[in-house]
Protein backbone atom coordinates (compact mmCIF):
# COMPACT_ATOMS: atom_id res chain seq x y z
CA UNK A 1 0.00 0.00 0.00
CA UNK A 2 2.99 2.52 0.92
CA UNK A 3 4.57 1.66 -2.86
CA UNK A 4 1.01 2.53 -4.06
CA UNK A 5 1.14 6.05 -2.48
CA UNK A 6 4.80 6.55 -3.43
CA UNK A 7 3.61 6.38 -7.40
CA UNK A 8 0.20 8.34 -7.10
CA UNK A 9 2.70 11.03 -5.23
CA UNK A 10 5.26 10.81 -8.00
CA UNK A 11 2.36 10.66 -10.35
CA UNK A 12 2.62 14.43 -10.92
CA UNK A 13 6.02 14.69 -11.16
CA UNK A 14 5.68 12.13 -14.06
CA UNK A 15 2.75 14.01 -15.71
CA UNK A 16 4.78 17.16 -15.54
CA UNK A 17 7.94 15.58 -17.23
CA UNK A 18 5.62 14.25 -20.04
CA UNK A 19 3.71 17.49 -20.65
CA UNK A 20 7.24 19.76 -20.55
CA UNK A 21 8.34 17.59 -23.35
CA UNK A 22 5.66 17.99 -25.14
CA UNK A 23 5.18 21.60 -24.60
CA UNK A 24 8.86 21.96 -25.58
CA UNK A 25 8.49 19.92 -28.87
CA UNK A 26 5.63 21.48 -30.15
CA UNK A 27 7.30 24.87 -29.60
CA UNK A 28 9.82 23.56 -31.67
CA UNK A 29 8.09 22.42 -34.29
CA UNK A 30 6.63 25.76 -34.67
CA UNK A 31 9.68 27.52 -35.06
CA UNK A 32 10.77 25.01 -37.60
CA UNK A 33 8.06 25.56 -39.50
CA UNK A 34 8.45 29.69 -38.78
CA UNK A 35 12.44 28.72 -40.58
CA UNK A 36 11.00 27.27 -43.23
CA UNK A 37 8.35 30.76 -44.40
CA UNK A 38 11.62 32.96 -43.36
CA UNK A 39 13.57 30.73 -46.30
CA UNK A 40 10.43 31.13 -48.73
CA UNK A 41 10.02 34.53 -48.78
CA UNK A 42 13.92 35.48 -48.43
CA UNK A 43 13.57 33.56 -52.39
CA UNK A 44 10.93 36.32 -52.60
CA UNK A 45 12.90 39.29 -51.30
CA UNK A 46 15.99 38.34 -53.41
CA UNK A 47 13.57 38.47 -56.22
CA UNK A 48 11.69 41.70 -55.86
CA UNK A 49 14.39 43.57 -53.99
CA UNK A 50 11.82 44.27 -51.41
CA UNK A 51 8.98 42.44 -49.84
CA UNK A 52 5.64 43.94 -51.15
CA UNK A 53 2.91 44.69 -48.41
CA UNK A 54 0.69 41.93 -49.91
CA UNK A 55 3.80 39.71 -49.18
CA UNK A 56 3.97 40.84 -45.53
CA UNK A 57 0.57 40.39 -45.08
CA UNK A 58 0.99 36.81 -46.31
CA UNK A 59 3.75 36.33 -43.44
CA UNK A 60 1.85 37.62 -41.10
CA UNK A 61 -1.42 35.35 -41.95
CA UNK A 62 1.14 32.18 -42.17
CA UNK A 63 2.72 32.91 -39.07
CA UNK A 64 -0.36 33.70 -37.14
CA UNK A 65 -2.05 30.11 -38.54
CA UNK A 66 0.93 28.62 -36.99
CA UNK A 67 0.55 30.25 -33.24
CA UNK A 68 2.63 33.42 -33.27
CA UNK A 69 1.53 36.87 -33.17
CA UNK A 70 2.65 40.91 -33.04
CA UNK A 71 4.39 39.95 -35.79
CA UNK A 72 7.50 42.98 -37.17
CA UNK A 73 8.83 42.33 -40.29
CA UNK A 74 11.77 44.20 -41.13
CA UNK A 75 13.97 44.40 -44.51
CA UNK A 76 16.96 46.42 -44.40
CA UNK A 77 20.52 46.77 -45.93
CA UNK A 78 22.81 44.05 -44.38
CA UNK A 79 25.78 47.08 -44.28
CA UNK A 80 23.41 50.20 -43.10
CA UNK A 81 20.95 49.42 -40.86
CA UNK A 82 19.57 52.92 -41.47
CA UNK A 83 18.91 51.73 -45.95
CA UNK A 84 15.06 50.70 -45.99
CA UNK A 85 13.84 48.50 -48.79
CA UNK A 86 10.25 48.74 -49.32
CA UNK A 87 8.12 49.13 -52.87
CA UNK A 88 9.30 52.91 -53.22
CA UNK A 89 12.90 52.01 -52.52
CA UNK A 90 14.15 47.94 -54.02
CA UNK A 91 17.47 46.76 -53.99
CA UNK A 92 18.76 46.66 -57.51
CA UNK A 93 21.61 44.21 -58.60
CA UNK A 94 24.96 45.88 -60.32
CA UNK A 95 27.01 43.96 -62.42
CA UNK A 96 30.63 44.38 -60.76
CA UNK A 97 33.53 42.81 -59.73
CA UNK A 98 33.64 44.40 -55.75
CA UNK A 99 31.21 42.44 -53.93
CA UNK A 100 30.40 45.59 -51.94
CA UNK A 101 28.61 47.15 -55.00
CA UNK A 102 25.82 44.65 -55.17
CA UNK A 103 23.15 44.98 -51.65
CA UNK A 104 23.13 42.87 -49.35
CA UNK A 105 19.53 42.83 -48.06
CA UNK A 106 18.28 41.65 -44.32
CA UNK A 107 15.43 39.94 -43.29
CA UNK A 108 14.72 40.10 -39.44
CA UNK A 109 11.11 38.37 -38.78
CA UNK A 110 10.04 38.85 -34.52
CA UNK A 111 6.98 38.27 -32.40
CA UNK A 112 5.76 35.73 -30.08
CA UNK A 113 4.17 32.62 -29.23
CA UNK A 114 0.19 33.04 -28.79
CA UNK A 115 0.55 30.12 -26.16
CA UNK A 116 1.98 30.96 -22.19
CA UNK A 117 5.49 28.95 -21.78
CA UNK A 118 5.21 26.30 -19.33
CA UNK A 119 4.08 28.05 -16.20
CA UNK A 120 7.24 26.10 -14.56
CA UNK A 121 9.87 28.38 -16.34
CA UNK A 122 8.18 31.31 -15.01
CA UNK A 123 8.11 29.60 -11.05
CA UNK A 124 11.85 28.80 -11.69
CA UNK A 125 12.70 32.70 -12.92
CA UNK A 126 11.08 35.22 -11.05
CA UNK A 127 12.21 37.75 -12.72
CA UNK A 128 10.26 37.48 -15.57
CA UNK A 129 6.56 38.69 -15.43
CA UNK A 130 4.00 36.91 -15.49
CA UNK A 131 2.25 38.26 -18.31
CA UNK A 132 5.39 37.72 -20.61
CA UNK A 133 4.89 35.92 -23.57
CA UNK A 134 7.91 33.49 -25.56
CA UNK A 135 9.48 35.63 -27.92
CA UNK A 136 10.62 34.41 -31.13
CA UNK A 137 13.28 36.21 -33.74
CA UNK A 138 14.34 35.00 -37.07
CA UNK A 139 16.75 36.31 -39.55
CA UNK A 140 18.46 35.86 -43.56
CA UNK A 141 20.78 37.65 -45.52
CA UNK A 142 20.44 37.60 -49.25
CA UNK A 143 22.00 39.32 -52.19
CA UNK A 144 19.61 41.29 -54.76
CA UNK A 145 18.43 39.74 -57.89
CA UNK A 146 16.01 42.75 -58.85
CA UNK A 147 16.87 44.05 -61.97
CA UNK A 148 15.15 47.35 -62.71
CA UNK A 149 13.42 47.28 -66.33
CA UNK A 150 12.23 50.52 -66.86
CA UNK B 1 22.57 -6.40 5.34
CA UNK B 2 21.91 -7.35 1.92
CA UNK B 3 18.47 -5.84 0.00
CA UNK B 4 16.45 -8.59 -1.10
CA UNK B 5 15.12 -7.49 -4.48
CA UNK B 6 13.67 -11.11 -4.48
CA UNK B 7 11.25 -10.95 -1.30
CA UNK B 8 10.43 -7.56 -1.95
CA UNK B 9 9.14 -8.17 -5.16
CA UNK B 10 7.12 -11.20 -4.24
CA UNK B 11 5.46 -10.38 -0.63
CA UNK B 12 2.96 -8.72 -2.81
CA UNK B 13 3.82 -5.15 -0.45
CA UNK B 14 3.48 -3.25 -4.28
CA UNK B 15 7.28 -3.04 -4.64
CA UNK B 16 7.03 -3.93 -8.16
CA UNK B 17 4.96 -0.05 -8.35
CA UNK B 18 8.41 1.70 -7.36
CA UNK B 19 10.71 -0.20 -9.75
CA UNK B 20 8.15 0.27 -12.36
CA UNK B 21 7.98 3.97 -11.39
CA UNK B 22 12.03 4.72 -11.63
CA UNK B 23 11.99 3.00 -14.88
CA UNK B 24 9.36 5.42 -16.33
CA UNK B 25 11.09 7.96 -15.15
CA UNK B 26 14.08 7.31 -17.22
CA UNK B 27 12.51 6.38 -19.86
CA UNK B 28 10.89 9.80 -20.36
CA UNK B 29 14.10 11.66 -19.54
CA UNK B 30 16.10 9.86 -22.06
CA UNK B 31 13.08 9.92 -24.69
CA UNK B 32 13.04 13.67 -23.97
CA UNK B 33 16.67 14.37 -24.58
CA UNK B 34 16.74 11.97 -28.13
CA UNK B 35 13.19 13.92 -29.12
CA UNK B 36 15.16 17.58 -28.44
CA UNK B 37 18.35 15.89 -30.55
CA UNK B 38 16.15 15.15 -33.23
CA UNK B 39 14.15 18.45 -33.50
CA UNK B 40 17.80 20.53 -33.08
CA UNK B 41 18.93 18.30 -36.13
CA UNK B 42 16.02 19.37 -38.31
CA UNK B 43 16.91 23.44 -37.47
CA UNK B 44 20.28 23.16 -37.51
CA UNK B 45 21.24 20.97 -40.89
CA UNK B 46 18.19 20.65 -42.73
CA UNK B 47 16.14 24.15 -42.49
CA UNK B 48 19.67 25.65 -41.54
CA UNK B 49 22.18 24.41 -43.32
CA UNK B 50 20.71 22.68 -46.23
CA UNK B 51 18.83 26.16 -47.14
CA UNK B 52 21.95 28.06 -46.58
CA UNK B 53 24.30 25.80 -49.01
CA UNK B 54 21.74 26.55 -51.48
CA UNK B 55 21.80 30.00 -51.43
CA UNK B 56 25.69 30.62 -51.25
CA UNK B 57 25.99 28.39 -54.34
CA UNK B 58 23.08 30.19 -56.01
CA UNK B 59 24.34 33.55 -55.11
CA UNK B 60 28.15 32.49 -56.28
CA UNK B 61 26.61 31.32 -59.11
CA UNK B 62 25.07 34.68 -59.61
CA UNK B 63 28.60 36.44 -60.05
CA UNK B 64 29.05 36.74 -63.85
CA UNK B 65 32.37 38.15 -65.34
CA UNK B 66 31.52 41.77 -66.72
CA UNK B 67 33.77 41.77 -69.90
CA UNK B 68 32.37 38.04 -70.03
CA UNK B 69 28.76 39.26 -70.01
CA UNK B 70 29.52 42.21 -72.56
CA UNK B 71 31.04 39.04 -75.05
CA UNK B 72 27.92 37.10 -74.72
CA UNK B 73 30.06 34.40 -72.94
CA UNK B 74 29.50 35.13 -69.08
CA UNK B 75 31.33 33.36 -67.02
CA UNK B 76 31.84 33.30 -62.97
CA UNK B 77 33.98 35.72 -61.25
CA UNK B 78 35.93 32.84 -58.95
CA UNK B 79 37.41 35.05 -56.73
CA UNK B 80 34.12 37.05 -55.96
CA UNK B 81 32.36 33.75 -55.93
CA UNK B 82 34.21 32.55 -53.13
CA UNK B 83 33.76 35.77 -51.17
CA UNK B 84 30.33 35.81 -51.80
CA UNK B 85 29.41 31.92 -50.81
CA UNK B 86 31.73 32.80 -47.50
CA UNK B 87 29.97 35.49 -46.90
CA UNK B 88 26.07 33.78 -47.41
CA UNK B 89 27.03 30.93 -45.57
CA UNK B 90 28.36 32.45 -42.30
CA UNK B 91 25.23 34.74 -41.98
CA UNK B 92 23.05 31.88 -42.50
CA UNK B 93 24.39 28.84 -40.28
CA UNK B 94 23.55 30.36 -36.86
CA UNK B 95 24.36 27.42 -34.72
CA UNK B 96 28.08 25.40 -34.68
CA UNK B 97 31.09 25.71 -36.52
CA UNK B 98 32.17 25.38 -40.41
CA UNK B 99 34.65 23.08 -39.95
CA UNK B 100 35.23 22.11 -43.92
CA UNK B 101 33.58 23.12 -46.88
CA UNK B 102 34.75 22.54 -51.12
CA UNK B 103 33.36 25.04 -53.11
CA UNK B 104 33.79 24.27 -57.18
CA UNK B 105 33.35 27.12 -59.70
CA UNK B 106 33.08 25.76 -63.16
CA UNK B 107 34.30 27.67 -66.07
CA UNK B 108 33.82 26.11 -69.13
CA UNK B 109 30.89 25.91 -71.78
CA UNK B 110 31.96 27.83 -74.91
CA UNK B 111 34.17 25.10 -76.27
CA UNK B 112 38.25 25.99 -76.43
CA UNK B 113 39.47 25.94 -72.77
CA UNK B 114 37.88 26.54 -69.61
CA UNK B 115 38.69 25.76 -65.38
CA UNK B 116 37.49 24.79 -62.38
CA UNK B 117 38.13 26.62 -59.53
CA UNK B 118 38.36 24.25 -56.20
CA UNK B 119 38.41 26.27 -53.02
CA UNK B 120 38.87 24.11 -50.04
CA UNK B 121 38.61 25.28 -46.26
CA UNK B 122 39.68 22.67 -44.00
CA UNK B 123 40.27 23.76 -40.39
CA UNK B 124 41.31 27.42 -40.31
CA UNK B 125 43.27 27.21 -44.04
CA UNK B 126 41.67 27.99 -46.88
CA UNK B 127 43.77 26.32 -49.96
CA UNK B 128 42.77 27.38 -53.99
CA UNK B 129 43.36 24.80 -56.78
CA UNK B 130 42.80 24.83 -60.57
CA UNK B 131 42.40 22.33 -63.13
CA UNK B 132 42.42 23.32 -67.09
CA UNK B 133 40.05 21.81 -69.51
CA UNK B 134 40.41 22.23 -73.01
CA UNK B 135 38.16 20.99 -75.95
CA UNK B 136 34.60 19.60 -75.71
CA UNK B 137 32.30 21.18 -73.37
CA UNK B 138 30.22 19.10 -70.18
CA UNK B 139 31.83 18.20 -66.94
CA UNK B 140 30.85 15.86 -64.49
CA UNK B 141 31.59 16.25 -60.71
CA UNK B 142 30.89 13.24 -58.21
CA UNK B 143 29.99 14.37 -54.43
CA UNK B 144 31.62 12.25 -51.93
CA UNK B 145 31.33 11.99 -47.76
CA UNK B 146 34.76 13.68 -48.22
CA UNK B 147 35.37 15.86 -50.74
CA UNK B 148 34.02 16.81 -54.62
CA UNK B 149 36.08 14.86 -57.24
CA UNK B 150 36.27 14.12 -60.86
CA UNK B 151 36.19 10.41 -60.55
CA UNK B 152 33.81 8.69 -58.95
CA UNK B 153 31.64 9.05 -55.62
CA UNK B 154 28.13 8.92 -54.44
CA UNK B 155 25.78 11.48 -56.13
CA UNK B 156 26.84 12.98 -59.56
CA UNK B 157 26.35 16.76 -61.03
CA UNK B 158 27.00 17.46 -65.30
CA UNK B 159 27.58 20.64 -66.33
CA UNK B 160 27.21 21.95 -69.93
CA UNK B 161 27.39 25.64 -68.65
CA UNK B 162 29.23 27.51 -65.91
CA UNK B 163 28.11 26.82 -62.58
CA UNK B 164 29.46 26.30 -58.89
CA UNK B 165 29.06 23.37 -56.26
CA UNK B 166 29.68 22.95 -52.85
CA UNK B 167 29.81 20.55 -50.31
CA UNK B 168 29.67 21.63 -46.13
CA UNK B 169 30.75 20.01 -43.01
CA UNK B 170 28.83 21.57 -40.22
CA UNK B 171 30.30 20.34 -36.18
CA UNK B 172 27.02 21.68 -34.27
CA UNK B 173 26.67 21.06 -30.40
CA UNK B 174 23.30 20.81 -29.16
CA UNK B 175 21.51 21.29 -25.87
CA UNK B 176 22.23 17.66 -24.59
CA UNK B 177 26.06 18.72 -24.75
CA UNK B 178 26.56 16.23 -27.54
CA UNK B 179 28.19 17.57 -30.74
CA UNK B 180 26.45 16.32 -33.86
CA UNK B 181 28.20 16.51 -37.17
CA UNK B 182 26.24 16.38 -40.45
CA UNK B 183 27.36 17.29 -44.44
CA UNK B 184 24.64 19.23 -46.92
CA UNK B 185 25.95 19.85 -50.39
CA UNK B 186 24.17 22.21 -53.37
CA UNK B 187 24.71 23.03 -56.97
CA UNK B 188 23.55 25.59 -59.22
CA UNK B 189 24.28 26.29 -62.73
CA UNK B 190 23.93 30.22 -64.81
CA UNK B 191 20.52 29.42 -66.94
CA UNK B 192 21.51 31.01 -70.86
CA UNK B 193 19.31 31.19 -73.70
CA UNK B 194 20.00 29.46 -76.72
CA UNK B 195 20.46 31.80 -78.55
CA UNK B 196 22.73 33.86 -76.30
CA UNK B 197 25.97 33.49 -77.90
Amino acid sequence: MTNVTDFIVVLPLLILLLFAQVDSAGMRTQYNQADHIKNQYLDVVRLKGCLEDSDKEDIVDKLEALGFENIQINIVDSRDDSIVYDEDNRAIRKISDDIDDIPEIKMTIKGNFKKDGLWLSRVIDKNKEETEKVPFALQGVVYTEYIDRQ
Amino acid sequence: MRFNYKSKLNNEGGFSITILTIFIIIFILYSAVHEQRFTETIQVYDTGLQRGVAEAVRSATMMANEDSLALGKPTINADLAHETFSRIINGRVHYGEIEKYTLVVYNHGYGNEGKAHFYIKDGGTITEETITFIGDTGQTFYITTEDIKLTNGEASVSFEVPGCIALIELRAEGNSGETQTGLRWASAEMVISKDFY
